[in-house]
């Protein structure tokens, strides 16, 4: 399972990336899903067991994460709300 | 046999003309007259999109078209002559993708490439030129999908002038180093080159 999160621009998630690769989070950029939106935009990707502690450290960087979706095994999204 | 005339007609009357003979047409063979060179090759490449064959043969001024419908049998091993043909080299001479920003260009660069793993591609290489050799490199964000792109059948070939330039001989992760008689001769070749 994986957690893609969505922001606001593409700098934030450029900001995103640097802060979260910064401790020690693994994490991916992807191009935003199709099944998503069909705006180019870009994305970030991780796995399940990093995603609280990822959303934490964004919080406290105050970078905000506009929609956060699920990823189950089948590829099939799920949006996930109140994070 | 039936003779379609469109002699004297003017673009595009000339396809649509053969496209309501092909319609009403059951087999055999067809012949379409047209007076020009760009009739003709409008009316070649209809003809052969709607799976027929076409012969062509000059006659004065005039071009005649003999068309064949092709059988089903005939139709596939065309489709797969089209799909054997089909060398897709994807060139990549940069690490950053577009011109503008290096920080944006290292993202697009990242997405494009993360993309291509997920469409039915049929490139069956991709060549790595300039900085464009960092990508297939140690440190490089886009190993992984490189080594899928691999996996899946594509040759990836970095330049080995560009790896020894930038000092990065020892650390290349994926693919080959090639040198530039494989590579003039792999851009020469292809059916179809993409320069993202």
């Amino acid at each position: 399972m994986k957690y893609v999160f969505l922001f606001e621009s593409v700098h934030r998630v450029m900001r995103a990336e640097k802060i979260l690769k910064g401790k020690g989070i693994k994490i991916d950029l992807i191009p935003v899903p199709r099944e998503i939106s069909s705006d180019c935009g870009v994305a970030i990707e991780l796995s399940g067991d990093s995603e609280s502690e990822a959303l934490l450290i964004l919080k406290e960087n105050r970078i905000s994460v506009v929609e956060c979706y699920i990823r189950d095994l089948e590829g099939k999204f799920e949006k996930k709300n109140g994070f | 046999m039936s003779v379609v005339d469109c002699r004297g007609l003017a673009c595009p009357q000339p396809v649509i003309t053969t496209k309501q003979a092909l319609d009403q047409w059951k087999e055999g063979e067809m012949i379409v007259i047209v007076d020009n060179t760009v009739s003709c090759n409008n009316v070649e490449r209809f003809a052969r999109s709607q799976g027929c064959s076409v012969e062509i043969k000059e006659e004065g001024q005039d071009f005649y078209l003999h068309i064949q419908k092709l059988g089903e049998k005939d139709m596939e091993e065309a489709i797969r002559s089209e799909e054997k043909i089909r060398k897709v080299v994807v060139y990549i001479n940069s690490q950053f993708l577009g011109i503008g920003d290096e920080a944006l260009g290292m993202i697009l660069m990242r997405s494009f490439l993360k993309t291509l793993l997920d469409l039915e591609t049929k490139s069956s290489r991709m060549i790595l030129i300039n900085s464009g050799v960092r990508l297939a490199t140690e440190g490089s964000e886009v190993l992984e999908t490189l080594r899928i792109l691999s996996e899946k059948g594509i040759e990836i070939l970095s330049c080995g002038t560009c790896l020894d330039f930038y000092g990065l001989k020892e650390k290349l992760k994926v693919g080959k180093i090639s040198n530039m008689y494989d590579i003039a001769q792999s851009l020469l070749e292809a059916d179809r080159l993409i320069r993202p």
